[in-house]
């Protein structure tokens, strides 16, 4: 891993834009790096097959797809429960869930297949397994050895265990696919106060930390006439400031548009909802909410958004974890996690939207097998995801368990990966955001399909 | 969607002629011929700034060094007292003048700072001696965000804000009693030796306490500060440790806490000590281990504290230390491309001054190896409102309104970034929605921030609008702002300005893409 990058990513990244500016659909092949494979484009198939005349440039049978960060490398050992295992049970004296049949404790594991469990602070994905719309991935993960969260995450997002890849497997995925909506305003979204690694590279991608922000300041008289100079300005600006300008007057437009600020969830979807004592989350945890409620807004309003991606961060929990009480740090991002992800999946099917959308929730590496003297994990390796939508093979936990024995472990302490978790992306990408292109989403990879989601 | 909250007193203050004349509540007596020399030899200097640019040729993408880069690097913002010392003192002395800030008579700036009564105090005296009400937590960002625009003592804030960055805490992961003094010692060793800033920070509580290391105790390990520690404080992720290192250091850290933490409760401690550093034997795990490396000389061998005192000396002096901080530091301050032969000869400063950071900026910042290293960089967010503030000799009466108002939504406070790895330096991070910013240009110049005023009319003493964009060219851009985008500026306002459009030609300077660089 040494010394095979002459220097940190970072470096590069006044460069970033310079290219992804230049990736419209017409330009990229002549621009394309080398770990760029030639792409085709669904519009160019599409044309060829003949789409609805006047329209053959759309793809409107892609789902919009909505990436969850989980930041810091949540528990997968706590996330989805082996409780049929019993060495979990020996190396997490105190802060294991117990298992289902377990009557003393009220916080015990929600049974799924009668080795793996959900803790109660899940409990709102488990109507969404017994539908199977919601899939487990366990013992998944990317299949490097560092245990730096910034490294992880960096191979995480890039899609490839590579420092100086300066662009995310989701922001390729926009970038080697046409519109869904000619013309839109904006493609992809984060809704956060900086753009994530994951969506770095796709064209029309900006993010936002706040929906209701749409104020130029200043007189309100000149303000056309202001933000047409500022146009005319930043066209001889630098390119990443020109096309964050571009981006920046095109989200002001649209979210003036959308009009958040009077937007009412539909299907009785109840956002940051109180854990079951009754004291509200804060922090992460409510803010993930909000973003919920924005993500529903975004995907109803039908403007053209075809990802829109998430982050949480709080998850590196090295001491108590305290899973199984209210306000534990653990048990209320993940009520947060589940209960804003079962609103906005509630939200976005009672507007018949439900099959039109993929959830994917990821996280760059598990946490040790063994709990810590502080009630807490250190950074392990091997971890869950989450995939939640109509189109999902879910009701199940897919896995090839690799096991909590010590032989078992990777390098003694940590859950192995038995499955990539490109592997899944990859099959999103492929039969619900209708992409073939994956060489150029996932480079030098080629993943396995496990039949996790429906073309 | 604009609204117009706030009353301009400004407005009726009308400017005429002679502006200082009628000025009502300008500022007092004693300063006004100051200000006056200062606003001419202002317009002298943008005279002949605009000579150069129009021999630099084509204007588009000129965004070349300014004639007062250096000034443009070691303050947040160039001001009228930075700009007249600067023309006084010329290159490599202004550059020691801020190298040296304990010469530096910050009198003014500590007066504001007196506002913040918990910043020198201990911990114990954060948590049993101040009135209710008072957070030493906040005060640290409001002392902070003061500092910035008011101190003198530019090079040395703009350090303090490096290594708080780079060593992170955040704000919600550790006792708020621990951050005055955590602060502290960050500022009075940012421009001093390294080894006695990494021993500092080791030792603050509020470090181990972000960091958990005063969970990680003999037979219960945490290896999170361990981790952290080689990996961001010290050699950097590939600086050459394995996790056998991590082991070895987490174990050489086992007992390094806080004193009175097991003195529950704390709200009734009388333990003077509370909160300092306190190491633990009995906590400590003496078995040491290798650290870097096979054989004798690689071994911490058995013992107590020394151990964690020898780990911090060996890491503190590596090589691979030496690059990962020359890195970091010509990159805030030369270039985001770090050449490596600067990133070379400025380690073998570090190596042989004995971590000397001075000694370091002393030698990025030289003239002429600054001026060929030299590359663009984007300010981020606490730059550019700190920035804009000192641009326009602002009189800002409370910093919350300013992280409120705008740096939250620009999701950059100082001590809330969570992950440990500080702040990003890098365009990419910050530069995806210009909308916040264009709109502190724009509320700002209007002078609708609430609790900060721009001296708009008093900085630039004019109604002509060539006269008015010369000034706008040295106090905002240090000289280098395009002629392309002066004329752009110039198409936008009529030859002789009314006040709202002295006001606006401000925020649109602000909103320009020059001003988003330095």
């Amino acid at each position: 891993m040494k010394n095979q990058t002459t220097g940190c990513h970072e470096y590069r990244e006044l460069t970033r834009r310079g290219l992804v500016t230049n990736i419209g659909f017409h330009a990229l092949k002549s621009l394309a790096p080398s770990w760029l494979p030639s792409v085709v484009y669904s519009d160019d198939q599409k044309s060829k097959g003949g789409g609805a005349p006047g329209r053959g440039k759309l793809d409107v049978s892609r789902d919009v797809v909505v990436s969850v960060y989980l930041r810091g490398g949540c528990d997968g050992l706590t996330m989805c429960v082996p409780y049929g295992e019993a060495n979990y049970y020996a190396i997490r004296p105190t802060i294991a869930v117990p298992r289902p049949d377990q009557t003393t404790n009220s916080r015990r594991a929600i049974d799924l297949n009668g080795f793996f469990g959900l803790p109660q602070a899940l409990s709102a994905f488990k109507p969404f397994y017994d539908d199977e719309k919601f899939l487990v991935v366990h013992g998944t993960g990317s299949t490097h050895n560092t245990r730096s969260h910034f490294d992880a995450q960096q191979y995480m997002e890039a899609g490839k265990q590579d420092k100086a890849l300066w662009t995310g497997w989701l922001g390729r995925h926009i970038a080697t696919s046409s519109e869904t909506k000619t013309g839109s305003l904006l493609r992809a979204i984060g809704l956060s106060g900086t753009l994530a690694l994951t969506l770095e590279g796709g064209p029309k991608t900006t993010a936002i930390s706040n929906l209701n922000d749409a104020n130029y300041g200043g007189r309100s008289e000149t303000e056309a006439a202001r933000v047409n100079w500022l146009k005319t300005a930043y066209e001889t600006a630098p390119t990443m400031l020109r096309e964050s300008a571009e981006n920046t007057i095109k989200t002001v437009e649209l979210l003036r548009s959308l009009n958040f600020g009077s937007y009412s969830p539909g299907g009785g979807a109840q956002y940051n909802r109180p854990m079951p004592g009754g004291g509200n989350t804060y922090g992460g945890a409510s803010d993930f909410g909000e973003a919920c409620k924005a993500t529903a807004a975004l995907i109803k309003k039908d403007v053209g958004i075809e990802a829109i991606h998430l982050d949480f961060g709080s998850w590196d929990t090295h001491e108590n974890q305290r899973p199984m009480e209210d306000y534990g740090p653990m048990f209320m991002n993940m009520w947060s996690l589940s209960t804003n992800l079962a609103a906005l999946y509630t939200d976005i099917s009672a507007a018949a939207m439900g099959g039109k959308v993929t959830i994917v929730v990821v996280s760059e590496f598990g946490r040790i097998a063994m709990e810590n003297g502080a009630e807490g994990t250190d950074h392990g390796h091997g971890n869950v995801m989450f995939v939640l939508g109509d189109n999902v093979n879910g009701g199940q936990v897919m896995t090839n368990w690799p096991g909590l024995a010590n032989e078992q472990l990777f390098e003694s302490n940590a859950l192995a990966i038995t499955i990539d978790h490109r592997d899944i992306l990859a099959e999103v990408v492929k039969k619900r955001l209708k992409n073939d292109n994956i060489a150029a989403v996932f480079p030098d990879y080629v993943p396995t399909y496990r039949n996790a989601v429906r073309l | 969607m604009t609204s117009h909250p706030k009353v301009d007193t400004m407005d009726s203050t009308l400017i005429t002629e002679n502006p200082l004349a009628a000025s009502t509540s300008g500022p007092k007596p004693s300063r006004r011929t100051f200000l006056k020399t200062s606003a001419l030899s202002a317009v002298a200097l943008a005279a002949s700034a605009n000579a150069q640019v129009a021999r630099q040729g084509p204007p588009v993408h000129t965004f070349g060094m300014g004639k007062f880069a250096l000034l443009e690097r070691v303050n947040y913002g160039i001001n009228r007292a930075e700009l007249q010392r600067y023309h006084a003192l010329g290159w490599s002395a202004y550059l020691e003048y801020q190298l040296n800030p304990a010469a530096i008579d910050d009198t003014d700036c500590e007066r504001r700072m007196a506002a913040y009564q918990t910043l020198g105090m201990s911990p114990y005296q954060c948590l049993r001696e101040i009135p209710e009400g008072v957070y030493p937590d906040w005060e640290c960002i409001q002392g902070q965000i003061t500092r910035a625009i008011y101190s003198k003592r530019q090079l040395q804030e703009m350090l303090t804000e490096f290594w708080m960055d780079h060593f992170n805490v955040y704000i919600y992961d550790l006792q708020r009693e621990l951050l005055p003094a955590h602060i502290a010692a960050i500022r009075a060793n940012c421009l001093g030796n390294f080894h006695t800033l990494l021993t500092a920070v080791t030792k603050s509580p509020a470090m181990l306490w972000y960091l958990d290391n005063l969970d990680n105790t003999k037979g219960n390990q945490n290896v999170n500060f361990a981790r952290e520690f080689l990996e961001l404080h010290t050699l950097g992720v590939d600086g050459g440790y394995t996790e056998r290192d991590i082991k070895t250091v987490s174990r050489v850290f086992t007992g390094w806490g806080m004193d009175g933490y097991y003195d529950w409760p704390w709200d009734k401690t009388t333990n003077r000590n509370w909160g300092k550093f306190k190491y633990y034997n009995d906590l400590h795990d003496t078995s040491g281990g290798q650290f870097l490396g096979e054989g004798a000389g690689n071994l911490i061998a058995t013992g107590g504290s020394v151990q964690g005192d020898t780990v911090i000396q060996i890491a503190a002096t590596h090589p691979s230390t030496a690059k990962h901080i020359c890195t970091k530091l010509i990159r805030r301050f030369v270039n985001y491309e770090a050449h490596p032969d600067l990133v070379n000869s400025a380690s073998q400063v570090f190596l042989n001054n004995n971590g000397n950071i001075a000694a370091v900026l002393r030698h990025i910042l030289e003239e002429n190896r600054f001026k060929k290293y030299y590359g663009v960089r984007f300010k981020r967010p606490y730059h550019l409102v700190i920035g804009a503030q000192r641009n326009l000799n602002a009189e800002m009466t409370d910093p919350d309104s300013l992280v409120w108002e705008l740096l939250w939504n620009m999701r950059q406070v100082p001590l809330f970034w969570l992950p440990p790895n500080g702040y990003p330096d890098d365009m990419s991070s910050w530069v995806d929605n210009m909308r916040p910013r264009w709109y502190y240009g724009s509320q700002f110049g209007m002078n609708w921030l609430w609790n900060s005023r721009a001296n708009v009319f008093t900085t630039f003493q004019t109604r002509d609008k060539n006269t008015l964009l010369d000034a706008i060219n040295i106090h905002l851009f240090g000289g280098r702002l395009p002629a392309l985008r002066r004329e752009q500026l110039a198409a936008y306002l009529p030859d002789r300005l009314t006040n709202d459009q002295i006001k606006e030609a401000f925020g649109l300077a602000m909103n320009c893409p020059e001003y988003q660089l330095h």
